[in-house]
């Protein structure tokens, strides 16, 4: 209960400080600010309890076992079956039943309008985010006695919590109850029937789930996609900019042999981010589809590389065409597969089949090594690598930039912008949008098969939701407005990590804060706040 | 000869009868007001038109083709271009590229990759702002244009091909007196210099009697007055749907 009440205050400081400020700004940047919050409660948490797991164990009034039909339950456990149909119960009497609840479903509604019919909604969004906040302390602390406290407890638990609430439909107390029972009985019995799988099974149920209801299990209609900003207009790179850029690179490939090695593989890397960060840019700026999952594209181009340089001994350009090839194709099916889903849906999605691919990483050992990866795959000539990962960023910048300011862009501009006009004009947003997803595939693929080469090894860990966020934090640092943005970001965030990383053991902390800052400086990015104080 | 034909359009919604055997035609050329008070189905016949809402039964031909099950943007390359009651553009593109777009898609030039748009059709593109009279606003985002404005983007878009049938549903919604008269001008004008037919919604009767050749009366689902407008204003039957409504246009 203590903890509970302890987070709900934590959560309610947090709104004032942190999330308050960004109502205004587009739901990605304040989904961007929470990730900076996970960061720095990582890292102060690391610093106030030290690495090692924390256990509590039961409470002695709860340590007893009862005999149910001659099969002895721990009492811990009825005890928590009993408090969640409760919990439940409690939140769905506030919502439906009192002032409150209307109150929140009202601003929920539409934030201004209740506004301007006198709700304070100022305190009752501080109140609300600390009662959301309470709730998974609350949780958290009631599973404690069957687990432990970690550091790593955060990302695994807001991606269940995420696929919970997508399964469940999105404004439905009851469905996620639903959605979560089933979760749990799936785990318990798919590890007795199909232990290979146990990873896959929970994004397989959401797969499937959406695919027949596309709102969840008891969502009504499709809520309002994430939205970017709307209104916000696609810039085409001046050409001054285009010509620096070129200058860039050919002062990058006529320095190489100079360059330190260290220097070398710093430079390669923010080549790679840009990239990674230029094909997610692709898909979410002019394509409008958000994906909360590139990784698996990334990780799909590494592991392609990997695989055909130790099965079929493919010299390195033929790896990085693997690459490629693999993730585009790979791409292009799973975009025919989900295209009629949009916004959160789809973002959900692409999240499943990044986990999909990561299980399959890590529980296919005969194939991908599992946890081990797939080690030595330096490349013979490191300069000569890094000239080819110039070359290949550059083909790769240059393609994407052309391709949004080529007709195909414009289209695919206009059916994000309003899909109804788009067709009325004869446009048909779905084949635009899976060539769109597919060239950002390919090019995220080609991404991570230089990866692979870089650090001369390949691990599931590539097609993580760490490498996604990753990708996210670096498109959102930049903007979304050119292609220029996402690879300014990509440079930014790469930078940083490194500088960082060499500065403080608590760069989770330092980075965490900075991305606060930088959201509240720049609630559209870097590059348009850049833009802003040029004009 | 008859340019489309509806066919006994019926349209229900969870048992409510919204449209029910509506049957009309319209020539080449023609500028027809589809009006009614509200509820009377002029939104659910439009979209049965314009390829939103499937009928429950009838059908509707376009130039001799069954276009009853074609997808709105089947329909636009058959000729049909429409507007929207809340205008509708690509807030984010300039107001050229939103033209240039609605070109690019006519001369089946969006599938180009490595091209540059901005230098495809630029001058048809300015050609037709300047037809709507908004060119000076031509490298502005769409975004920040006032609602008059907007519209007129709209008419631009929905000309774009040059279409033989024009739907556009309340083209004046949201707009004040004058700026709708001279709107409506504008789209008979413009209908009329593109050899365009006309298929419009209005609740603003006054407007509708001045463009429009032909007008239709929807009432509760059913087509009860079909003709000139002086023919149509004196029809008892209207007479008493729109005062029996207490609408606050009487005619």
């Amino acid at each position: 209960m203590l903890s509970g009440l302890l987070t709900a205050l934590i959560g309610m400081g947090l709104e004032r400080v942190v999330i308050r400020h960004l109502y205004r700004s587009a739901e990605l940047f304040q989904l961007l600010a929470t990730f900076g919050v996970m960061l720095i409660i990582q890292d102060l948490t690391l610093l106030a309890w030290g690495p090692a797991d924390l256990t509590v164990s039961r409470p002695p009034w709860l340590r007893s076992f009862i005999d149910i039909a001659g099969i002895r339950f721990p009492a811990y456990d009825l005890a928590l079956i009993a408090v969640s149909p409760a919990v439940l119960g409690l939140l769905l009497f506030l919502l439906m039943r009192t002032r409150f609840g209307v109150l929140v479903r009202a601003c929920t509604e539409n934030r201004d309008i209740a506004a301007a019919l006198g709700v304070n909604q100022r305190t009752l969004s501080t109140v609300t985010f600390g009662l959301g906040a309470g709730l998974a302390g609350l949780g958290g602390a009631l599973m404690l006695p069957d687990g432990s406290a970690n550091l790593q407890i955060d990302l695994t638990v807001i991606v269940e919590a995420f696929v919970v609430v997508v399964i469940g439909g999105l404004g439905s107390v009851t469905g996620a109850f639903l959605a979560s029972i089933l979760i749990g009985e799936l785990q318990t019995f798919g590890i007795i029937l199909i232990p290979k799988a146990t990873l896959v099974m929970m994004f397989l149920l959401m797969a499937v789930v959406l695919a027949v209801r596309p709102s969840g299990l008891l969502g009504t209609g499709q809520p309002q996609a994430v939205r970017q900003q709307r209104s916000q207009a696609a810039h085409p790179l001046p050409a001054r900019v285009i010509h620096a850029g070129w200058t860039l690179i050919a002062a990058m490939a006529a320095a190489a042999p100079w360059l330190s090695p260290r220097w070398q593989s710093l430079a390669t890397e923010m080549m790679i981010a840009a990239n990674f960060a230029a094909s997610l840019f692709l898909a979410m700026g002019p394509g409008g589809m958000i994906s909360f999952g590139h990784a698996a594209w990334f990780g799909l181009g590494a592991y392609a590389a990997a695989l055909s340089v130790t099965m079929l001994s493919a010299p390195l350009p033929v790896a990085l065409v693997a690459s490629v090839g693999i993730a585009g194709l790979t791409a292009a099916g799973f975009a025919t597969a989900v295209i009629r889903l949009s916004g959160v849906y789809l973002a959900m999605l692409t999240l499943a089949f990044a986990q999909i691919v990561w299980a399959v990483a890590t529980q296919w050992t005969w194939l991908s090594g599992g946890d081990d990866g797939i080690l030595g795959l330096w490349p013979a000539n490191p300069t000569v690598f890094f000239l080819l990962a110039l070359g290949c960023t550059a083909a790769c910048l240059w393609l994407i930039n052309r391709t949004v300011n080529a007709p195909f862009g414009l289209a695919l501009i206009a059916v994000r912008d309003d899909e109804a006009r788009a067709r009325s004009i004869g446009l048909s947003p779905e084949p635009l949008r899976i060539a769109a997803f597919s060239l950002s595939g390919a090019t995220a693929g080609l991404a991570g098969g230089l990866f692979a080469f870089r650090t001369g090894s390949v691990f599931p860990s590539y097609a993580s939701v760490a490498q996604s966020v990753d990708g996210l934090l670096m498109v959102l640092l930049g903007g979304l407005r050119s292609v220029a943005d996402p690879i300014v970001g990509a440079i930014a965030y790469t930078g940083l990590h490194d500088l960082l990383l060499q500065m403080t053991s608590y760069w989770r902390l330092a980075l965490g804060l900075l991305i606060i800052v930088t959201v509240r400086l720049f609630p559209d990015g870097l590059m348009a706040g850049w833009r802003r104080s040029l004009s | 000869m008859t340019l489309l034909v509806a066919d006994g359009l019926a349209k229900a919604f969870g048992g409510n009868q919204v449209v029910g055997d509506v049957s009309f035609g319209i020539g080449a050329g023609e500028i027809v007001a589809l009006i009614g008070p509200n509820g009377a189905g002029k939104s659910t016949c439009f979209n049965i038109l314009s390829g939103q809402v499937r009928p429950d039964r009838g059908r509707v031909v376009f130039a001799g083709t069954d276009i009853t099950a074609l997808s709105p943007s089947r329909r636009w390359r058959l000729g049909i271009g429409r507007g929207f009651q809340v205008a509708a553009t690509f807030g984010s593109l300039t107001v050229r590229d939103n033209v240039r777009v609605a070109l690019l898609s006519r001369d089946r030039l969006v599938w180009r990759f490595l091209r540059r748009a901005s230098a495809l059709l630029s001058d048809e593109a300015d050609a037709r702002l300047a037809e709507v009279g908004i060119l000076p606003l031509a490298s502005q985002p769409a975004s920040t244009l006032a609602y008059g404005d907007l519209k007129r983007l709209e008419l631009a878009l929905a000309l774009s091909n040059t279409p033989r049938l024009l739907l556009m549903d309340e083209p004046t919604a949201g707009m004040t007196p004058p700026d709708r008269r001279s709107t409506m001008a504008l789209l008979r004008h413009l209908a009329q210099a593109h050899g365009s037919a006309v298929l419009l919604t209005d609740h603003d009767m006054d407007v509708v009697f001045q463009i429009a050749d032909r007008v239709l009366v929807l009432d509760k689902g059913r087509l009860i007055a079909d003709g000139v407008p002086t023919e149509v204003r004196s029809d008892p039957q209207v007479r008493a749907a729109y005062l029996g409504n207490d609408d606050q246009h009487p005619v």
